[in-house]
């Protein structure tokens, strides 16, 4: 049906009580924002958190990022 | 309160209700075999709300009719909810019949809390807070069904039409029904019809635009 390409993963950050740092707790996969905050809401709900914010992961600017154990590597043809 | 001033507001109170337990129902019964595993869950999530805002329109419904709300025991619909909603044997025709019902009760809903009826109690506050996710969800489904591959869009443009339909008939009485005027529980210029219609041809609009 739905295509999966046009679905983005999102990430979702979470505050328990106020004054808690803002964690991430999970992640999802949606369509749209509007889908992401509603599925979030439904799949999290092991808490009553004070807090939600989805983001989408390609969203997020990379400031560092660590360095890969092996070096890249693939399988020559010919 | 019970009285016969009050029957076209048990008939509307007891469509809402029948129409969202069976939503709950076909949410359950459909749902869980959608098309991601996150809108499953969500499916399952709306339902258990969906139910419980069709237990609150039943009690409401026995409050008018003067009878014990609280001994209240739900099995079956009374037969009011739309054959659209009934027969949703699919993910096309639930999110077409979430989507039409959904939006008609919104605007009724609001339309009596607009009218501010005297002596009639209103508990619809958290209900109102849901239905607005749900709606969300559903609109969100039915953009994406419109504008999906092959024919997905047309068939669902079909199960669509067909729950507007059936919708729309019922809030033209809704709209036109002399009691729930008379009592001033639906206003005169409530144009509950207009601005359902309004909300179609925008969804519907919306997937013209994408694809120029």
């Amino acid at each position: 049906m739905t295509k999966k390409s046009q679905r983005h993963e999102y990430f979702l950050f979470t505050r328990i009580n106020r004054g808690d740092d803002l964690i991430q707790v999970g992640s999802l996969l949606a369509e749209n924002a509007d889908l992401a905050k509603i599925y979030a809401q439904h799949i999290y709900d092991e808490e009553t958190w004070v807090e939600m914010q989805v983001v989408r992961k390609d969203h997020l600017i990379e400031v560092r990022l660590p360095e890969p154990l092996f070096a890249k590597g693939g399988v020559s043809c010919g | 309160m019970a009285n016969k001033k009050n029957d076209s507001l048990i008939v509307l109170a007891e469509t809402i209700a029948d129409n969202k337990f069976i939503t709950g129902d076909r949410l359950v019964e459909i749902g869980i075999s959608g098309p991601t595993l996150e809108a499953s869950l969500s499916s399952i999530a709306m339902a258990q709300a969906e139910l419980g805002h069709a237990r609150l329109m039943y009690k409401w419904s026995n409050e008018l009719q003067g009878l014990n709300a609280s001994k209240m025991e739900v099995k079956e619909q009374t037969g009011k909810a739309f054959p659209a909603l009934v027969n949703a044997s699919n993910w096309l025709s639930l999110i077409a019949g979430l989507y039409a019902n959904n939006q008609a009760v919104d605007l009724v809903i609001k339309a009596i809390l607009k009218a501010e009826p005297p002596n009639l109690p209103t508990p619809f506050n958290k209900m109102i807070r849901e239905q607005q996710e749900h709606l969300l969800y559903a609109k969100s489904w039915c953009k994406q069904l419109l504008r999906d591959r092959g024919a997905v869009p047309r068939v669902f443009k079909q199960h669509l039409e067909k729950a507007v339909a059936e919708v729309e008939q019922w809030l033209v009485k809704v709209e036109k029904d002399p009691q729930l005027q008379s009592e001033a529980i639906i206003l005169n210029n409530s144009n509950l019809v207009k601005t359902f219609k309004s909300e179609i041809e925008q969804l519907t609009n919306f997937e013209e635009v994408q694809h120029v």
